[in-house]
């Protein structure tokens, strides 16, 4: 009897677990149309080597987010760090730095249309014509030259050094002025490289703060440069994260300021649509004029004991974009203010918030 | 007078018992409690009286038919198929970690023949790197069951132990294996030496391709790939030597060697070229101990000196196929053990232990690329003290206190009590009841690594509740167990590690994460016929909750259950004999995982349910007078494309045939 209860038991279990299998989610495809939106795509880094990274994008008349919207296209995953996106002739270039591709997609349906592959972890795109674009990379040792019509890469700009362990100079941010390219070296490196647009060579080199975090371009045609510091134990050294102005007709670093502590955590940095303002990120959010010498004592914008992690100005508005990206193991928020710090809007978006991209 | 002699008697053969079941056994739990015990080939009938009671609430013993069936497969997968427990695996070969009771790896000690072999860097013992030729038993001790070994085990330890067989004077075993994907492994076990002096030598070699072919679904078209850069090989030797001038004492010597060579395969979202990642790991384990009894009490010292070396080098490639080094890094760590105890009885109802334990780490570690380099030393102290005690009846109640000093600084006392009281005599229907408070000291990555490593990182302070009811039925050809526990940790300071804004991670403190669940298994053996079966089953619910994140996460993740650990966790295991034919089949499974701290279940940040099905057939027979054994078995039956982490692919339906030879 009892022999029979446990044969029976075993049957109807096994039955059980033999219909319970996996079912490994394949990502569900819907149809995303953004045609005659204006909006902003934020993309959401994720955590290093989860494959979590994302991309929302923010209607701004509608104030409207829609997230994943790659991967609702597509049905497959953005990939590992995502880490910027560049539009150019109709066409959006996502950089996923750990998955060491760019993916071009349909800027209204989203649809991918190719992906460059073997970049070995782009970070940004700079576009020169119709057909060559530059690549920044921050293990490359140099810059990768991709044509985006085969979308191949088809050279390098060697960028590296020859001595390790430092000066293997990483490329992050790429600006165009004139005939000459800047990229800031931010990785273990204090340099800002000046590239030929005409000969694709590297030309020149400015000592700039340890770790120049990020760079922008303002109304002058100046370069401005903010440094983390590096950290404590920091092989290259550590020191006060700061603020820099380029000439970028002598190269010349004309102003230097640097901020009041070691552990001040400095961010990003944008201007405004006139280009003669900035806004930066050291824990809060501060804004100075380009002409001004010493950096702004009072906060444009509290953090509150967010972490934020990027901003951008809208280049019609001028609304200021601040990502924050919470614990940076959970879903990110981007806050929409006015450009005199009147707040719009918060978003919802994905993990890590990074970089933004206006249509 | 009479009496007395009995309680002697009584007390030897105790302390016997608890001796030799060696060290990592040292706390036995209700799972063992048997009226005969195996004392390295002599057999000592133990009293009905001697309960085994020590401080341990929920033991699981894994049996030696388990090993022996699972001999050729690493720790890691042996307690994902036995236990409940939760194994976070990279993939077939590549790092595994586990998780008791809602806890993090690092609070899951992992103790080999009584010495702790998480990596003092870590924190964390890696059990892919654990071969199953160089354990015996293995033994896990859930929450504060583990604490009779040392502090720090907020989630539990796993106890694995070596023991010599002397009832042969030479013996060899040789086993190989072929399996797919080009898994090769080759085993040879020796043991010679007669009743005073005993030597084991067991040798293996194992390598695989791992290049299994899946469906990419991070890909457009989801095309099928073969998996890149997963290969692995593993070479060790386990030396051991027992000598034992009398039936009182032993003096045993043992060294574990192994090397692992293993690539890091990329996420199924890589578009790169083929890059370089592998890392090698020496392990090198040394232990000598000595063990004696007295007519009053035994006594028991060690030492031991554990070397782990590891080589990680990641080259990425151009696109014209330069290389490009991001990482190199070697590191060195070195554990220095000593340890000392006795045990007395005190009266014929109180037993008594103490230990005391000395150890040092140091640890150096260089990265090439950018010049980042480590070096910390720690040392450690700590004394141990349980008081056994059968007051009255069914009644049993056992105290432990325990001091621990780190750098000189001493850390909080810990101390747990555990009560236990059998209702039925002949059905053994006993409940059981604890209370403890346990810390966990940082790592030496938590305090020292560059960047991030914070060195004024409080310790992790566990405050846990554990009751439950087990229930045995043996009966003739019939055996029934059925155990249930609940529990209840509060873990103040919880070390977690998060990205912050300068682009490294740094170890933070969270106030208050709570795990809390329930515990069910049960065990039917039934022969019918000349038909052996063996059923058990074990269903956990656990959950992990943040409860304060102390300012370092947002308020909503507050009450969420903590990233990769599952809610729901259980299995079934099927062994069946009959004649020479043996036949297992194991089924697993987990729910679903959360990879965020907002437990978003977004499909592309949190990890579907796994449910996985494996199977083996056997049987022994004898050819020119030597026994053999034939083992085929058969891994994720069911042909499931599936990933344990998100996107890391794991492999289809794959066998492995073994052949066992017994001279």
């Amino acid at each position: 009897m009892m022999a029979n209860k446990l044969i029976q038991t075993l049957i109807a279990f096994v039955l059980i677990v033999l219909t319970s299998c996996m079912k490994e989610d394949v990502l569900p495809i819907s149809t995303i149309d953004l045609f005659g939106s204006r909006g902003v795509f934020i993309v959401n880094e994720g955590n290093y080597l989860y494959g979590n990274s994302s991309l929302c994008y923010y209607d701004i008349d509608k104030k409207e987010v829609i997230n994943n919207v790659f991967t609702k296209a597509n049905g497959i995953p953005l990939g590992d760090v995502a880490y910027s996106m560049n539009i150019y002739d109709g066409k959006g270039y996502i950089a996923v730095t750990n998955s060491s591709c760019i993916h071009v997609v349909d800027l209204n349906s989203m649809l991918m249309l190719g992906t460059i592959e073997n970049l070995p972890s782009p970070r940004h795109i700079l576009f020169l014509n119709s057909e060559i674009a530059l690549v920044s990379d921050l293990y490359a040792r140099g810059i990768s030259i991709v044509n985006t019509k085969t979308l191949e890469v088809t050279g390098k700009i060697n960028t590296g050094g020859t001595s390790l362990p430092f000066y293997q100079h990483p490329t992050e941010n790429l600006i165009k002025i004139g005939s000459k390219i800047y990229t800031n070296c931010w990785s273990f490196d204090n340099k800002v490289l000046v590239i030929s647009a005409e000969t694709l060579t590297v030309i020149d080199s400015i000592v700039v703060g340890i770790q120049p975090l990020a760079m922008v371009k303002d109304k002058n045609n100046n370069l401005w440069v903010i440094n983390d510091g590096g950290y404590s134990g920091n092989p290259l050294g550590w020191e006060k994260p700061s603020l820099m102005r380029i000439n970028s007709s002598t190269f010349e670093v004309e102003n230097r300021m640097d901020f009041t502590s070691l552990n001040d955590i400095v961010g990003p940095i944008t201007t405004n649509t006139n280009g003669d303002s900035l806004y930066f990120i050291r824990n809060h959010i501060y804004k100075m004029h380009i002409d001004d010498n010493v950096l702004p004592s009072e906060p444009f914008v509290l953090g509150n004991e967010k972490n934020f992690r990027t901003l951008i100005t809208d280049p019609l508005t001028g609304d200021l974009y601040i990502a924050d990206a919470a614990d940076f193991m959970s879903e990110g928020k981007v806050y929409r203010f006015s450009s005199n710090g009147s707040p719009l809007d918060t978003i919802d978006v994905g993990i890590i918030p990074g970089n933004f991209c206006f249509n | 007078m009479k009496k007395m002699g009995f309680e002697f008697r009584r007390i030897i053969l105790l302390i016997l018992a608890i001796m030799g079941s060696n060290l990592g056994q040292f706390a036995l739990g209700q799972e063992l409690v048997t009226d005969t015990i195996f004392l390295e080939g002599i057999s000592i009938t133990k009293l009905k009286s001697d309960h085994g009671f020590r401080s341990g609430i929920k033991v699981l013993s894994i049996d030696s038919a388990t090993m022996n069936e699972k001999r050729t497969l690493c720790l890691a997968e042996l307690l994902q198929e036995n236990t409940s427990i939760f194994v976070k695996t990279f993939g077939r070969g590549s790092t595994a970690t586990a998780s008791l009771r809602g806890t993090a790896a690092s609070h899951t000690n992992v103790y080999w023949n009584g010495i702790k072999i998480n990596s003092p860097m870590s924190g964390q013992a890696d059990l892919s790197l654990i071969p199953l030729y160089f354990v015996d038993d293995a033994i896990v001790h859930f929450g504060q069951s583990s604490m009779s070994f040392g502090s720090g085990g907020l989630g539990g330890s796993v106890n694995l132990t070596t023991k010599p067989t002397w009832d042969k004077e030479l013996s060899a075993n040789a086993l190989q294996s072929l399996g797919s994907y080009n898994t090769l492994s080759s085993a040879v076990l020796l043991s010679f030496g007669k009743i005073h002096l005993k030597g084991q030598t067991r040798i293996f070699w194992e390598e695989s391709d791992n290049n299994f072919t899946y469906r990419n679904i991070a890909k457009k078209n989801k095309p099928f790939e073969i998996q890149q850069n997963a290969d692995y090989s593993r070479f060790g030797i386990l030396q051991e030597f027992y000598f034992r001038p009398n039936y009182k004492s032993i003096l045993s010597a043992k060294v574990w060697a192994l090397e692992t060579d293993r690539g890091i395969p990329q996420l199924m979202s890589s578009y790169s070229v083929i890059e370089k990642n592998r890392e090698t790991i020496r392990d090198l384990n040394t232990i000598l101990e000595w063990r004696t009894t007295s007519e009053l009490f035994s006594w028991k010292a060690s030492t031991a000196i554990s070397n782990s070396n590891l080589d990680y080098d990641f080259i990425k490639k151009s696109f014209e196929g330069n290389e490009l080094p991001v990482f190199n890094g070697k590191s060195n760590s070195y554990s220095f053990y000593n340890k000392g105890g006795f045990e007395v009885q005190l009266n014929s109802w109180i037993l008594a232990e103490f230990i005391a334990e000395f150890n040092s780490y140091w640890v150096n570690s260089m990265e090439k690329v950018m010049g980042t380099n480590l070096d910390a030393k720690q040392w450690q102290s700590a004394i141990r003290t349980t008081l056994n005690a059968n007051p009255f009846g069914s009644f049993y109640i056992s105290l432990l206190v325990a001091e621990e000093v780190y750098n000189g600084k001493p850390m909080p006392v810990s101390s747990s009590i555990a009560l236990e009281y059998r209702f039925l005599k002949h059905k053994n229907l006993i409940a059981k009841g604890g209370a403890s408070r346990n810390y966990h000291h940082p790592s030496l990555n938590d305090m020292f690594w560059q960047p991030g490593g914070n060195p004024n990182l409080k310790a992790e302070d566990g405050t846990s509740f554990e009751t439950g009811l087990k229930f045995d039925i043996p009966q003739r050809n019939f055996k029934k167990s059925i155990e249930v526990n609940i529990f209840l940790s509060e873990i103040s300071n919880w070390i977690l590690w998060l990205p912050n804004l300068k682009g490294y991670w740094e170890p933070v403190n969270l106030s208050m994460v709570k795990a809390k669940g329930a515990e069910l298994a049960m065990v039917i053996n039934q022969e019918i016929g000349s038909v052996k079966v063996g059923v058990s089953g074990r269903y956990n619910y656990t959950k992990s909750t943040i409860e304060n994140s102390g300012g370092v996460m947002r308020p909503e993740a507050n009450g969420k259950q903590l990233p990769f650990i599952p809610v729901h966790s259980g299995g079934l295991s099927i062994n069946c004999s009959w004649k020479k034919y043996r036949f297992t089949y194991t089924f697993t499974h987990f729910s679903e995982r959360f990879t965020t701290t907002s437990n978003n279940p977004n499909l592309v940040r949190r990890l579907y349910p796994y449910f996985m099905n494996s199977a083996s057939i056997g049987k022994d027979f004898r050819l020119l007078n030597t026994n053999i054994a034939l083992q085929l078995r058969a891994d994720n039956l069911l042909n499931e494309n599936y990933q344990t982490i998100m996107w890391r692919p794991m492999p289809g339906r794959n066998y492995i045939l073994t052949l066992k030879v017994e001279l």
